[in-house]
């Protein structure tokens, strides 16, 4: 699949904060000028530009992109958003690779943004619409409910208990404390986790990652041109997305077989066969703790309820066999819907190229794979990178 | 597809009321903060200046349209502009009709790119395109650093 | 290259009060057409009857009532109503408003759950809340019923249903 090979050549990452001032555009600036800057490239010299960004609910602005544009770098130029919920952010680059592969474009510019501070009485809120309007909504739903749904049903599909999970927001906020764009880094305990509020059960107020404002960036570009920008180029070999039906409460929860169905469709192309030995390093979305474990089931790096074992035995820590969400995650960093998505290729990017600084995982990884995952219950979009 | 039943009379189609309840908070950003700031403190309008390429805009940003370098200088513009186009409204923007039409129009600046949709008083002698008008703002202690600080344009 | 800095600071809670802001409060009002799938089943929900859809094709009983087939892509052949009782698929005991306000201690904690309904296809549930129970006694796999609301208050709505109860 695909006429030419696609490589990442420059990436930029604005801090991820509670409350900005700058507007969407000015953090969607930021973020594409810190990536031309590392690609040595100048806005003249990007060919067409994708932008992701999550609803226009939560910015509050009808036709997000068009509203993003001059801020994305988009003027005069082949320019358009995507859009696909919780997956976004790893969409994003999925399209830019698409814009590459096909020869449509050499030099693609991939931006994600979102400003979640804009929406009140708090950005939950505006996912009330998520829910069917007739069906579901006269209930008075919350977000949370669904998470919480899922949640539970992974618990007790293993036999897991509510400690397990907790490991994994113990790890990844720790993890963030290296990462300069992170929003709440901190050391915390299970403990911490299993005593912090109870929002809505089994689901502790430490278990989820915060609202965020934030933009990052990423530039594409195809082979030849890869090569004369840099001599270690960071292939984008496998792309792969997949949409599960819209009658989220007519399937099991406790697994994401959308997320199966993405992840072997982006190995499949990047010649993958096993995935729990071939891939060295993972970024799977982590929205909330348990997520990260039922993606990485998922992304089939283990045996299905055995994620949960894996990160107990170390194995998913910064220095264990497969690191998962080094750079912090959205538990550590933030979660600016669309950015953080982008923000895990980003990660993959980096540790690649053995440029993470103090989150660089040792070992010598050289294929990674970033995942992420949203609307109600419905779509995985799956990166695979190369060195 | 085609489907086994159709609906034939409109008057049996059921529908399902709702409503979205959130609402808004938006910051101005570094460049507009500094807009409507200098309205609310100093009576003055600013334009946005390229470093590199030195086109000026309004409303200002924090980086360039044109070029896309980072902007940080802002110059003042005064209040007077030309009016590069108007017209009179007559209904709201849910369709129910204003009780006086009023007009708007679209002020343009001397070297800037961009301008500001606003109110225009037609006064005596009423308007032409390009013609010269002026900001009327609302006195200091009533101006809270926003588009309403600005009353309207009249001819100046 | 490594990232050490990146741009942006973000705003404590009073830096952020004191921003130059504008407010605004959409009025964002919607009748939502109900279809023909859907209108019949808010109809039998009046009717104090859960409505389903069969295929004959892939042979599911699928819930809420649909006019087509997702998967075979085909018109569906027959509505049924299936029964009010089910199994609690998941649930969850909520302290939190859709606006991340919290209830007040004195309020009784909302209790989403799925509800595979008996007589559609196995995995069929739907979105719901518990009623009448401890919440420490609910189970996944609990037996569950409707408790309907008395026929003269029924408006045709999902809360015709007050909500499941343990059988």
């Amino acid at each position: 699949m695909g006429k030419r090979r696609v490589a990442v050549v420059g990436v930029g990452l604005t801090k991820f904060v509670r409350r900005a001032q700058e507007t969407g555009p000015e953090l969607s600036h930021q973020a594409v000028k810190m990536a031309l800057d590392s690609a040595e490239l100048k806005l003249k010299d990007i060919d067409m530009v994708t932008l992701g960004t999550a609803p226009d609910a939560f910015d509050g602005v009808h036709m997000k992109g068009e509203y993003l544009l001059s801020g994305a770098g988009g003027n005069n130029k082949p320019y358009i958003r995507n859009f696909v919920g919780g997956g976004t952010g790893v969409f994003a680059p999925i399209h830019g690779w698409m814009h590459v592969a096909s020869g449509a474009a050499d030099i693609c510019m991939v931006v994600a943004e979102e400003k979640m501070s804009s929406c009140h009485p708090h950005p939950q809120g505006a996912f009330l619409t998520i829910f069917d309007h007739t069906t579901e909504q006269p209930l008075k739903p919350t977000l949370i409910w669904i998470f919480a749904l899922e949640m539970r049903r992974y618990m007790e599909a293993y036999g897991l208990k509510g400690e397990d999970i907790a490991r994994v927001a113990v790890k990844n906020k720790a993890n963030a404390l290296d990462h300069p764009s992170a929003q709440i880094a901190e050391k915390v305990t299970i403990e911490d986790v299993m005593n912090s509020e109870m929002l809505a059960d089994p689901v502790h107020r430490l278990d989820i990652s915060p609202a965020s404002d934030g933009a990052a960036a990423m530039i594409l570009a195809s082979e030849d041109v890869a090569k004369r920008l840099t001599d270690k180029p960071i292939w984008l070999d496998g792309v792969g997305w997949n949409l599960d039906t819209s009658y989220w409460a007519t399937k099991d929860l406790y697994y994401p077989r959308y997320v199966e169905k993405a992840a072997r469709m982006a190995y499949d192309m990047a010649g993958i066969k096993e995935p729990s030995k071939e891939i060295h390093i993972a970024e799977p979305y982590d929205p909330f703790d348990y997520k990260e474990l039922h993606h990485m089931e998922g992304l089939m790096l283990c045996e299905r309820g055995q994620a949960a074992q894996m990160t107990a035995d170390g194995v998913t820590a910064r220095d264990g066999n497969l690191p998962v969400c080094p750079s912090g995650g959205a538990l550590g960093v933030g979660n600016p819907i669309a950015a953080t998505g982008l923000m895990k290729v980003i990660e993959i990017y980096l540790q690649l190229k053995g440029e993470a600084g103090k989150r660089q995982v040792p070992g010598d990884p050289r294929v990674g794979v970033a995942q992420a995952w949203g609307d109600l219950m419905q779509v995985g979009t799956v990166t695979v990178l190369r060195r | 597809m085609s489907f086994k039943d159709s609906v034939t009379q409109t008057t049996k189609i059921g529908y399902f009321e709702g409503a979205i309840p959130v609402n808004y908070q938006y910051t101005f950003g570094i460049a507009g903060d500094k807009f409507f700031r200098t309205i609310m403190e100093k009576g003055d309008f600013v334009a946005s200046k390229c470093p590199d390429c030195g086109t000026m805009a309004i409303y200002p940003l924090s980086y360039c349209e044109q070029c896309f370098a980072e902007v940080t200088e802002f110059v003042s513009v005064g209040l007077e502009g030309e009016l590069y186009s108007f017209t009179e409204c007559h209904y709201d923007f849910q369709g129910k009709q204003h009780v006086e039409p009023h007009i708007m129009g679209l002020i343009r600046f001397e070297g800037v790119d961009g301008g500001i949709i606003h109110r225009v008083q037609a006064g005596t002698g009423g308007l032409k395109l390009g013609m010269k008008v002026k900001a009327k703002l609302k006195p200091a202690n009533e101006r809270e650093g926003s588009v309403d600080d600005i009353l309207y344009f009249e001819k100046a | 290259m490594t990232i050490d800095k990146v741009p942006v600071k973000g705003l404590s809670s009073q830096e952020y009060e004191k921003a130059l802001k504008v407010t605004w409060q959409p009025d964002l009002q919607y009748a939502w057409d109900n279809g023909i799938a859907i209108g019949k089943y808010l109809e039998a929900l009046k009717d104090g009857k859960i409505l389903g859809a069969r295929c004959e094709e892939c042979g599911r009983i699928m819930l809420p009532a649909r006019s087509f087939c997702e998967l075979c892509w085909r018109p569906t052949d027959e509505y049924l109503p299936v029964k009010d009782t089910g199994v609690v698929n998941t649930f969850s005991i909520c302290n939190v408003n859709w606006d991340a306000s919290r209830l007040k201690p004195e309020e009784p904690r909302h209790l989403p759950a799925v509800i595979e309904i008996d007589g559609a296809s196995a995995g069929m549930g739907i979105l719901h809340i518990l009623g009448n129970v401890d919440p420490k006694d609910i189970k996944i796999g609990m037996k569950v019923k409707a408790k309907w609301k008395p026929e003269k208050e029924r408006e045709g709505c999902i809360t015709d249903i007050l909500y499941f109860e343990p059988v």
